[in-house]
Parts: structure tokens; C-alpha cells; sequence
């Protein structure tokens, strides 16, 4: 699904050369759930943004779903993000003046699908976070988890390949990072490919595997895989129910 | 796409009802003051015939004192009008196809004693080509016919204020009017006819009030009619008859021919020129050879019909809506980077970069409508104010003809749009990844 | 207050601060233009004729009856016109002329004189003998007209005339004007100065308005007998009202048109007025709209720097810094705009100068276009500068 091979990102300003990822290279496969992990720094964020195409980089290689995409022009870069990549921010980013309805409505305008489809998608969506009720209200008068469920929602009306989270339950209490949590298990085990940078070691848990970014680069801890998998199995087939 | 821009756009709108009343009051005003004094420019400089001012000349020949120009400081000036044998000279060129000369003159009109006391009046005498060369319309009746003109008949043709006047409105053809001494027929009443401007006769004021009552030209010498209009002569007549003042080097009426051809138009100035060579050798025209056979456009914008004021008034309106524009700009700019993290979020989800700068180009374009018709609206209220004191002949020809609504239109939409480019451009360049983390 | 930082931190605001420059600038061209061309009318407007204009009143006697083809019958009506006219109760004086004051123009011709090198241009009006009485102008030098000085027969030329002291002045310097011969352009009808009027104006198309030559005897023509009257002050309602039967009177186959000169006037000014209004409307709108304009855009920019503003309270700037800060800004703006607004108003003026008008831009109303924009830069500043100054400095602690 995502390939990155020998990615180098540098963020220059007149008097600094900061090398946000250094040879970078990671594959993830279709349809699994990888945490990227790290301290501050240590360029989470740079490789979120170069993954979502939110960002371009200086060299190496970027394959997603089978396509080169390292070099791409702007508009390219849009439609790709538009259409096979979802992302779930740790500050949710609903547009506080639209309706739920409509915030989840935003990435299907800009693919262009008639005004039946798009309501058929996100009915369905908001029916799978548990929200359709709530469709007219505004952001603001939603809680925290509910946001979030409102910004997976919108994830899911576009049907992307990759989704990639960004501290998602990194704004929420426990109890709603957990409701959060099992809904992206679900949607992974649906079958969606799911990369989700944390810091709550809780979360990352939850993945199936771990990688570690240090200094801009992935890093080899040499994670003991059998103490994890058992209860991971475990969680989502209780939520799921 | 359209549609979604649109709305995306009233909501933000709606949002800062402040900031989006001052957009919206910013435009309004730089719309309404320019198009005000375009408008007033506009009615001076519009043509008054369209299609057909290009074929219709005004002819002047320099038959001033030999040691002076007709305006002493600028030697290249010559009359404004033509004497009465140069007329009569040039009604024989056989080259135009319709011509007349033409003057106003006071006549005291009598009306049925029931209806009011004798009053005086400009009478304005021309051929009956004045009337189908100008494109008169008729509510009744029509221009008199060329026997009329030649013998010359007693008839005359009234416009509708003086129909009004004297026969209240009803159709007069046939009934008649005492002028000074004779009895005239009526054979005509002009209807809705008031360029803003009296481009026949420019040599007073281009907006003064049209004649309302016109008659043959060759009743001129029977008559012995004077002008009411200009006359200027930089040397007297040499005696006291009538005659010697119809042949004398005083100038005081205008000379119409209509040329609807190039060919037509360099024979009609050769013409001139020979007849003015001829006139030579008799000792007149001393001065060097100089005649103008000039188009109404042209000539509207020799003579400068536009008044200055307005001239001035129409170029610092123009830049009164750039100061609007400039401050449209900023507030813009204000409110769109306000967006920005909105923006990114919507880059993230994949609108490209051209879909953003499109999105703000409608609020801007929306902005620029609003504020438009606002200004439009409050340009027609001004006009008609100004009407009441610029034009005091014809208020009601002080207004918004559809040209003008266009060009003010155009206007608003070019303000919007060139007051929300740099705005739109700015935000949309933003990059999506630097402003995630930000609320 | 160091400029130097204030002016480092203000390049990231480039573009908000070059539109408030050029909207400065634009509105320093604009408004000193427009309060020129005011000045200008104004100045058209305040210029003295010379004659008691408030209390002049002409009047046209039009004849339709067939009498009037008999110039000696004329002659009669003239008199006892005349007579009748200043019979009435609070009528000081009356003259049969043409001559009407503020009409914006008049008749006027090619004469010539020993002395004066070209042929001249200047007014003429023929008058009976009280004109200067109707005017209210004091002859200076020599006499006014006698009954003598009018030929018998109205066909033949006069021989004498009387100038205005601008034409005497242009024509001959400082020497004695009185007893010199002025002709007609082709050097016939000789008149002879006998008086000079102090004060003589009236707007001409041609710039003439201060030379006239008066000259004695009526005029009329074909159009029809008019009068000029000065009435005393105060009795101009009652004249007005006594006029038409007084004159019908003497004969009623005429038609009267009575016109004071006050209404000719205003008639002559209606532009000028209007210019007046527009221009002040125009000037009073975009001095507001250029406030508003850096009130708003000083506030968005306020706005955005809020948490900036917030790290600058906390690290220990007071309310005072923060104020002086934002009104320093703003004065090193407005500054730049005025100069280049000094610029632009010489360019505009250039523009109009060259195309329309022909009043050159005075300096002295450039500094005090300069100094009321500065001011008025400075209010409009003043409420987002509070606003700035309330920032609390624990926005600076603040993470989202």
C-alpha cells in the first residue's frame, strides 16, 4: 500500500538546514494497522504530511497503492489526498461554521459526485460512528469523542484506501479515546490500510505493529511481538461485538 | 462547483455581518460615486446619433479679419458659424445629400387670447432636412416638404411642450399659429425627442433648452430676421439695410451637410475649398486657407461638450474606487488569512489549490455584486438630484441609460475581482502541512 | 521608541501596510485636488462686480403691438418708461441697457488706440445717462453722460465713452487716461474718454471680464427695450410688484420680463455650486472611508498578532509600550503615504491641469491636506491601538 524508500526532508531557513527525516524508508501492507511512534522532534509529523501528500520532499521514493507518487504536481497531490488517502486529526479540524452534514459533505464536493451519492455517503457514514441523528447540529455543540467520530465519518464517506491518523485520541479522555480506538479497529479490520502516529504507548497497542522514528529515521527496537498480539485480537472482537 | 462556492461564500458572509456590511459598504460607495460622475461624463460625450453622427458635418470657414484670429492668442481658431452668403453658397454644392443652415431668431408667438397674452419666443428656421437629418420623430404629422421650403410656405412644425402649450396636446396638424405678423399652418408636432445635448447648435450652451417651435429657413430675408443666437463679425455690415447685413462678414448660423460616403466627403471639402479660393480672388477670406467639415463626434469633442468639472469630477471618482478597492483589498486579505487553518483542512481533504482560489473569488465576486447594486441604486437617487441642478432644461435625462448600468455593473465585478485576487491568491498558496496542529 | 525593530517586524506586514500607503496617498491626491477646484469656484464666486447686485433688477419689455416699427415712437416709450420707473417708490435709478450684470457674458469688440500697440478686446454696452447711478460705481476720473453727449438720431455713433479703470490701466499705464480717442478695429467711429469707473467686472467667455467701454444712448433691437433698475434696500419686493402696471401704463402692447440680478447670479453660479457639493461630499466620504479603511485593517492585523502582543505583555512590554508600539506603526504608514501622497497630488493636479482645469496646486494646501490625513490616520489607529493595548499577557501561556 505505502511505500517509502530513502525519503529525505529538509526544512530550510536562511541560516538553518533542520533534516526532518534522513533516510527514511518504511512499507506498510495492505490492509494493516502500523502506529508510527517517537519523541518530539523526531519527525512524526513530517513523515505524516509526505504520506498524505500534504507535503512534498527532497529525495527518494514514495510508492502508494502501486503509483509513484514522489513527484507529483499540486493539483495531483489534491486529488490523491481527495480521493485515496482519509486523514483523522488530533484537533479533529471540523469546519466550525458547517453542520455536521455538511463537514462530512466537504471532501465529496471536491470529487465532483452527484448531489445522490454524496447524500447516500455520508448517511451511511454517519450511520457508522452513530451520528445521523445528530446531522444538523454544529460542531461546537458536540463533545470531544463526538467530534472525532464526525471527522472519521468523514474518512469513511470518501472510502479511502489509507487512512492516516494523527494522535486522534490525543485531545480526548480515556473513555473517548477508547470509543475511538475500537472504531478504527473496526474500520481496519474492515479492511482499510490505517497509519496512525502516537504517543500513548495505550493506542499503540492497538496496531499491529509498531515503528519507531527517531532523528527522522525509522529505528529498529526489536519490539517482543508476542506480548501484543493476543489481547489486541482479544479487544476488538469484544467491541465489535 | 458554482453552486457549492456560492454557498460556502453567503455562509462565510454571514458569519462577520461587520466586516462583511463594510466589504459590501466599500464597494457601494466606490460604485456609486464613480458611477455617478461616469454617468454625468457619459451624457455629455454619448453619441446622440448613433450609427449615423458620423455622416452628418458641421462646416466653418475662416473668413475672419485678415490681421487676427477669431481667438487672438490661438491663430489655428476660426468662427464657430458662417455667414449667410457662405450658406447660401454652400446649399449649391449639389454634393451633400441632405443639408440645411440653421439659426434661431424671436418671434412673439399670439395664442387664442382665452389661452395667454402674446409671448416671445425662439423660433429656430432650418430646411426640412434638419428634421430627417437629425432623425427628428413625429407624434403627428411630419417635416414640410420641399415646395414648402422653396417658396417659402407659411407653415411650421411645434414640439410637444409647445402643442401643450397652445393647443393642449391634442393634434394641431393643420390648425394655426400666429407668429409676429402671419399666420403658419401646422404641419408637424416632434415627439419624445431631447438629446442630452443640443449637438445642432453648440455655440452657447450644449445643454440650453431646444427651440420649440420651427420654421422655414427662407423666411429669413422676407422677415428680416435677426438671430437670437451668437453673432460675431470682426467688422460690421457696410450699410444699414437688411441686405447689407445678409452679405456682410458677420457670422451667425450653422451649416449642416450629411456625407454618407469617403468619396462624397473628400469632394465636399475640395468643394469648400475651391469656393473659399474663388472668394479669394473677390477679396474676401485673406486669411490663409483654413476650413473645417467636421463629424458631430468629432466636433462634440472639439468643442469640448463634456465641462470641465465634470471631466475632473469623472477621473477623481475613478480614483475615489480604487481607494475603495485598496481598502477591500486589506479587509480581505484580513479575513481570508483569518481562514487559513479552515483552508488547510479543506487542502488537506483535497481541494486543489485552483478549487480554494475559486471558492474566494466568489466571496469576493459576491461582495462585489452586493455591493454594486447597492451603489447602483444610490447612483440612480444622486443623478436624480443632480438633474435638479445641472440640467435645468431636461433633469430627466440625468439618469443611468443602459449602457451605464452595464459599465456599472462591469465595474463592481472588475473591483471585486481585482480587490480579491491577491487576497485569494495568498490563502490558496498556503500549504496544507504547516497548519494542521493549528486551530 | 526605536524605529528600527518597529520597522524590522512591520516587513512581515508588507502588504497590509503598502494598502493603507497607497490609500493615503491616493486620498492626500484626491482631497487636496478636490479642495482645490472648492477654492477655485469659491474664489469665482467672492469676486465683486462692483455694482450693488443685490438690489439690481432688469427688466425686458417685449412689443407685439405694430406702433413699435416707428423708431421716434420708441423714442417716446423709452422716456416714459424711464420716468415711469423711477417714479415708483423705491426705485433709485433706472438706464435703458443691455448691460446685464452676471449673465455670463454680454457684447463685446475689436477696438483700437493710440498707445496700444494690437487691437484690443473688451466690452461695449451702450446706456442712458443714469447707468452709473443704477450700477452704484463711482467715476474716478472725469464726468458720467450728459443729455448732450446722445445724438438726436439713435443711428449715428456717439463720440464719447466711458471705461473701466482695468482697461485704462492695460491700455495707457499710470498716464491720464481722460481725452484719449478710441476706435473701432478698422480705425473708424473715434470715441473720446470722458470718465473712468472704479470697479467693473463680469465673467466673459474670453478674458475681458474687467474691460468695458460704456457708451451713451438706449439700446434696442427687434427683441425688444430692456431696463437695468436699482431699487433702494429693502424695497425690492414692493418695486417688483408696482413694475408691470406701471409699465403697461405707458403701453400695454408688451410683454414684461423682470429678472433681479441676485436670481441672474445664482443662475450663473449653479455649477460652480454643484461642483462645490459634489466635492465636498466626495471629500467627506473618502476621508471616511480611508479611516474606516486603516481602522479595519489596523484592527485584522491587531487581531492576528494577538498572541504575539500576548508574549510581548508577558515579557514585561506595558499597556503603554504596546500602545506606543501599534501608534508608531501606524505613523511611520501614514508618513510614507504622505509623502508619497505629495507626489501624487502634483501628478494629479498635472493630470487635471493638462486635460481640464487650469488652476495650478498652491503648496500651502498640500501641508495642511498633509497634516488633516495625519490626524485623521492617527484616530482611526487610536481604537484597535487600545484594543491592542487590553491583551492580556497570559494569551502568551495559551496553547491552541
Amino acid at each position: 500500500m505505502l511505500e517509502m524508500h530513502n525519503i529525505r526532508k529538509i526544512y530550510r531557513t536562511v541560516t538553518i538546514e533542520t533534516h526532518a527525516l534522513e533516510d527514511f524508508s518504511l512499507v506498510v501492507n495492505s490492509g494493516e494497522f502500523v502506529a508510527v511512534m517517537g519523541p518530539s522532534g523526531s519527525g512524526k509529523t513530517t513523515f505524516l504530511n509526505v504520506a498524505g501528500l500534504l507535503d512534498t520532499f527532497d529525495s527518494g521514493t514514495y510508492t502508494l497503492d502501486g503509483k509513484d507518487v514522489s513527484r507529483l504536481s499540486d493539483s495531483e497531490m489534491s486529488r490523491i489526498r481527495n480521493r485515496a488517502i482519509g486523514f483523522v486529526f488530533q484537533s479533529f479540524n471540523l469546519i466550525p461554521d458547517l453542520n455536521i452534514f455538511d463537514n462530512v459533505d466537504v471532501p465529496l464536493r471536491y470529487r465532483g459526485l452527484s448531489a445522490s451519492d454524496r447524500k447516500d455517503r455520508i448517511e451511511r457514514s454517519l450511520d457508522m460512528v452513530g451520528l445521523s441523528s445528530r446531522r444538523k447540529h454544529l460542531p461546537s455543540q458536540l463533545s470531544g469523542g463526538q467530534q472525532q467520530r464526525v471527522a472519521i465519518a468523514r474518512v469513511l464517506a470518501g472510502d479511502p484506501k489509507l487512512i492516516l491518523a494523527d494522535e486522534p485520541t490525543g485531545n480526548l479522555d480515556s473513555l473517548m479515546a477508547r470509543e475511538i480506538m475500537d472504531l478504527l479497529d473496526r474500520i481496519n479490520a474492515a479492511g482499510t490500510t490505517i497509519v496512525m502516529v502516537t504517543h500513548s504507548p495505550e493506542c499503540a497497542v492497538r496496531a499491529q505493529r509498531q515503528i519507531h522514528v527517531l532523528d527522522g529515521k525509522v529505528v529498529d527496537l526489536d519490539m517482543p511481538r508476542i506480548s501484543l498480539a493476543a489481547p489486541a485480537g482479544a479487544g476488538i472482537a469484544s467491541t465489535l461485538g | 462547483m458554482l453552486g457549492y462556492n456560492v454557498k460556502i461564500a453567503l455562509k462565510s458572509l454571514r458569519r462577520n455581518p461587520i466586516l462583511t456590511s463594510l466589504l459590501i459598504g466599500a464597494i457601494a460607495l466606490g460604485i456609486c460615486v464613480s458611477t455617478t460622475f461616469i454617468a454625468l461624463r457619459h451624457l455629455f460625450e454619448k453619441d446622440p446619433l448613433p450609427g449615423k453622427s458620423q455622416t452628418l458635418f458641421y462646416v466653418r470657414l475662416d473668413n475672419w479679419d485678415p490681421q487676427r484670429a477669431y481667438v487672438a492668442e490661438d491663430p489655428k481658431s476660426l468662427p464657430s458659424q458662417v455667414t449667410y452668403r457662405d450658406a447660401m453658397a454652400l446649399m449649391k454644392s449639389g454634393i451633400a445629400t441632405q443639408q440645411t443652415p440653421t439659426y434661431k431668431t424671436r418671434l412673439f408667438v399670439h395664442p387664442d387670447p382665452k389661452v395667454s397674452r402674446p409671448f416671445s419666443e425662439n423660433i429656430r428656421l432650418a430646411y426640412r432636412d434638419f428634421f430627417t437629418m437629425f432623425n427628428v420623430p413625429f407624434q403627428y404629422g411630419g417635416a414640410w416638404d420641399k415646395a414648402a421650403d422653396a417658396k417659402p410656405e407659411q407653415v411650421i412644425v411645434l414640439d410637444q411642450t409647445m402643442n401643450q402649450k397652445l393647443f393642449g396636446g391634442a393634434n394641431s396638424i393643420g390648425r394655426t399659429v400666429r407668429l409676429g405678423e402671419r399666420n403658419y399652418k401646422v404641419v408637424g408636432v416632434i415627439g419624445d425627442w431631447r438629446p442630452a445635448v443640443k449637438f445642432y447648435d453648440m455655440t452657447q450652451s450644449v445643454t440650453a433648452e431646444f427651440e420649440h417651435v420651427f420654421m422655414p429657413f427662407n423666411f429669413t430675408r422676407p422677415l428680416e430676421l435677426t438671430p437670437s443666437g451668437n453673432s460675431d463679425g470682426w467688422k460690421g455690415p457696410d450699410g444699414d439695410s437688411y441686405d447689407s447685413f445678409l452679405n456682410s462678414e458677420v457670422v451667425w448660423m450653422q451649416f449642416w451637410a450629411e456625407l454618407p460616403t469617403a468619396e462624397k466627403q473628400a469632394a465636399y471639402r475640395q468643394y469648400v475649398d475651391n469656393y473659399v479660393r474663388d472668394q479669394k480672388k473677390l477679396g474676401r477670406f485673406q486669411r490663409p486657407l483654413h476650413n473645417e467639415v467636421t463629424s458631430i463626434p468629432d466636433l462634440m469633442k472639439e468643442l469640448n461638450a463634456v465641462p470641465p468639472a465634470v471631466k475632473s469630477m469623472s477621473i477623481v471618482s475613478m480614483l475615489f474606487l480604487v481607494v475603495c478597492s485598496l481598502n477591500l483589498v486589506g479587509l480581505l486579505l484580513g479575513k481570508f488569512l483569518a481562514r487559513i487553518p479552515e483552508v488547510s483542512v479543506r487542502r488537506a481533504l483535497g481541494a486543489s489549490r485552483l478549487q480554494v482560489f475559486w471558492q474566494h473569488v466568489v466571496e469576493c465576486e459576491l461582495v462585489g455584486i452586493a455591493g454594486g447594486a447597492i451603489g447602483l441604486l444610490l447612483s440612480m437617487g444622486i443623478l436624480r438630484l443632480i438633474g435638479k441642478f445641472a440640467h435645468q432644461q431636461a433633469p430627466e435625462l440625468v439618469r443611468l441609460d443602459g449602457e451605464m448600468v452595464l459599465i456599472s455593473i462591469f465595474l463592481s465585478l472588475v473591483a471585486g475581482l481585482l480587490a480579491g485576487l491577491y487576497p485569494s491568491w495568498r490563502v490558496c498558496s498556503v500549504a496544507p502541512a504547516m497548519q494542521l496542529k493549528v486551530q | 521608541m526605536p524605529i528600527g525593530p518597529i520597522l524590522r517586524a512591520m516587513q512581515h506586514n508588507r502588504t497590509r501596510f503598502a494598502l493603507i500607503i497607497l490609500e493615503i496617498a491616493i486620498t492626500l491626491a484626491i482631497v487636496t485636488n478636490a479642495v482645490n477646484m472648492i477654492l477655485d469656484e469659491r474664489t469665482k464666486m467672492q469676486k465683486q462686480s462692483g455694482f450693488d447686485d443685490e438690489n439690481l433688477l432688469f427688466v425686458g419689455a417685449q412689443p407685439f403691438a405694430p406702433e413699435f416699427k416707428e423708431q421716434t415712437y420708441v423714442e417716446k416709450i423709452v422716456h416714459a418708461d424711464l420716468r415711469a420707473l423711477e417714479s415708483i417708490p423705491g426705485v433709485k435709478a433706472a438706464s435703458a441697457t443691455y448691460f446685464l450684470p452676471w449673465q455670463g457674458g454680454g457684447s463685446s469688440g475689436v477696438w483700437k488706440t493710440a498707445g496700444y500697440p494690437d487691437k484690443f478686446q473688451a466690452q461695449r454696452y451702450p446706456a442712458t445717462q443714469n447707468i452709473f447711478n443704477v450700477l452704484g460705481v463711482h467715476l474716478v476720473q472725469g464726468r458720467g453722460f450728459t443729455e448732450n453727449d446722445t445724438p438726436a438720431d439713435p443711428n449715428t455713433s456717439t463720440t464719447v465713452t466711458v471705461i473701466s479703470r482695468a482697461l485704462a490701466k492695460k491700455l495707457w499705464g499710470d498716464a491720464n487716461p481722460i481725452g484719449r480717442v478710441i476706435t473701432d478695429g478698422e480705425g473708424d467711429t473715434p470715441r473720446t474718454v470722458i470718465g473712468v469707473i472704479d470697479q467693473f467686472y463680469n465673467p466673459y467667455a474670453w478674458n475681458i471680464h474687467e474691460y468695458v467701454l460704456f457708451t451713451p444712448g438706449r439700446a434696442y433691437d427687434s427683441n425688444g427695450q430692456p431696463y437695468l433698475i436699482r431699487v433702494e434696500p429693502g424695497a425690492m419686493k414692493s418695486v417688483v410688484s408696482q413694475l408691470e402696471p406701471r409699465l403697461v401704463q405707458v403701453n400695454s402692447g408688451r410683454v414684461f420680463r423682470l429678472l433681479t440680478i441676485a436670481e441672474v447670479k445664482d443662475g450663473f453660479f449653479a455649477s460652480g455650486k454643484l461642483v462645490i457639493r459634489a466635492m465636498t461630499a466626495v471629500i467627506v466620504v473618502l476621508v471616511f472611508v480611508t479611516a474606516l479603511g486603516i481602522l479595519g485593517i489596523t484592527s485584522l492585523s491587531v487581531a492576528e498578532r494577538t498572541k504575539q502582543i500576548g508574549t510581548r505583555r508577558a515579557l514585561g512590554a506595558t499597556k503603554g509600550d504596546i500602545l506606543k508600539h501599534v501608534l508608531a506603526e501606524n505613523w511611520i504608514v501614514t508618513t510614507i503615504g504622505l509623502i508619497l501622497g505629495v507626489i501624487a497630488t502634483y501628478a494629479l493636479n498635472y493630470a487635471l491641469v493638462a486635460n481640464v482645469t487650469d488652476t495650478k496646486m498652491p503648496w500651502y494646501l498640500v501641508g495642511v491636506g498633509m497634516v488633516l490625513l495625519w490626524l485623521n490616520g492617527l484616530v482611526a489607529t487610536i481604537p484597535p491601538a487600545l484594543r491592542a493595548a487590553r491583551v492580556a499577557p497570559a494569551i502568551a501561556t495559551r496553547s491552541v
